[in-house]
């Protein structure tokens, strides 16, 4: 993955999912730097209304998959 | 030389190649404030991807991401993803890349004011999206000018490039040249509104919103203690003339480690 910014394009490389309560976090590295993306559900849904219907499928899916998680993390706690 | 540690401060294209000379004479670790290596090149540049691969095989320590802030008696102050800290260097190769002139350099009287930017500067905001100004005069004629062109030419400004005496002209897309005139003074109440040129005793004042400062290259210094030419125990290699392609800046780095280690006077950069 590549993320751009105003001093230039940094690659992202990622290491970890974790399931939190409410939100997805995806760890990883920028070059040196530790990085992590926090999503929560209302994100996966923009990111599917972004990309449009072709998009739509895997992401409720993962928008499922989240929720499922998200009970069953709920459940074990 | 012993094996001690050398510091290169700069991940750039000639941090690199004087990190990969001097990497089989020395224990070598580049540090670069980016998290990449790369400097003004992109990471995955190929002249970057071959010059990193030729320091790791090497052996080269990476500390990036982290700043260098001081050089004091052989250690050097970073701060970084580890933290503050000291590190113990035997010399410090400093590749910290070039810069425009600063109005004080040019010079350029005036207040400060806004609209009056670095050419880095501009660059940055003008791919950040940022309108820099509807009139806008670019000081300069070399590599940063034309590349602060690029970077607004989607902006719809009028570009009038200012040349002066010496300088050649731009091979680069403009609406307006004036060669042959220094530029003197900036005017405006917080934002610039004027640009006075000078000439032979003549003065010409040109309406403007933005001042691209992008004349002439000077190294860039910005670790305390490492910034005089006679700092104890450090080599500058930076790029100084006007157009420099990487393989120049690397050739030249190269040159000048070798000189370090023959003894002579180090050749000088081009």
């Amino acid at each position: 993955m590549k993320v751009s910014s105003p001093v230039g394009d940094f690659p992202f490389e990622p290491q970890r999912l974790r399931v939190g309560p409410g939100h997805l976090t995806l760890e990883g590295q920028v070059g040196a730097w530790p990085a992590r993306v926090e999503l929560e559900p209302r994100d996966l849904i923009t990111l599917a209304r972004i990309a449009g219907a072709r998009a739509a499928l895997p992401v409720l899916a993962a928008v499922a998959l989240f929720t499922g998680l998200r009970r069953w993390s709920n459940r074990a706690g | 030389m012993s094996r001690d540690l050398v510091a290169v401060v700069g991940a750039g294209v000639a941090g690199l190649a004087a990190a990969a000379e001097l990497a089989a004479r020395a224990d070598v670790m580049v540090l670069d404030r980016l998290p990449v290596p790369g400097g003004v090149l992109p990471y995955d540049a190929p002249v970057v991807r071959q010059l990193e691969d030729r320091c790791r095989s090497a052996g080269v320590q990476w500390l990036l991401g982290t700043t260098a802030l001081r050089w004091e008696r052989g250690r050097l102050l970073a701060a970084g993803p580890r933290g503050i800290e000291w590190l113990d260097a035997a010399h410090l190769i400093f590749a910290g890349g070039s810069r425009p002139a600063t109005t004080a350099e040019l010079p350029l009287a005036g207040p400060r004011l806004a609209g009056v930017l670095p050419a880095p500067v501009a660059i940055h905001l003008a791919e950040a999206k940022v309108t820099l100004g509807h009139r806008v005069v670019i000081i300069g004629t070399g590599d940063w000018a034309q590349a602060a062109r690029e970077a607004i030419l989607g902006q719809r400004s009028h570009v009038t490039v200012v040349a002066r005496e010496s300088a050649s002209l731009p091979s680069f897309p403009h609406d307006g040249l004036i060669s042959g005139w220094m530029p003197l003074a900036v005017a405006g109440a917080g934002r610039v509104s004027s640009l006075t040129l000078g000439r032979a005793g003549q003065q010409h004042r040109i309406c403007c919103d933005a001042v691209i400062l992008a004349d002439s290259v000077r190294p860039l210094r910005n670790v305390d203690g490492a910034i005089f030419e006679d700092a104890h125990r450090v080599t500058f290699v930076q790029p100084t003339a006007e157009v420099s392609s990487a393989e120049e800046v690397s050739a030249a780095a190269r040159r000048a480690i070798a000189g370090l280690f023959s003894g002579e006077p180090q050749p000088p950069e081009s």
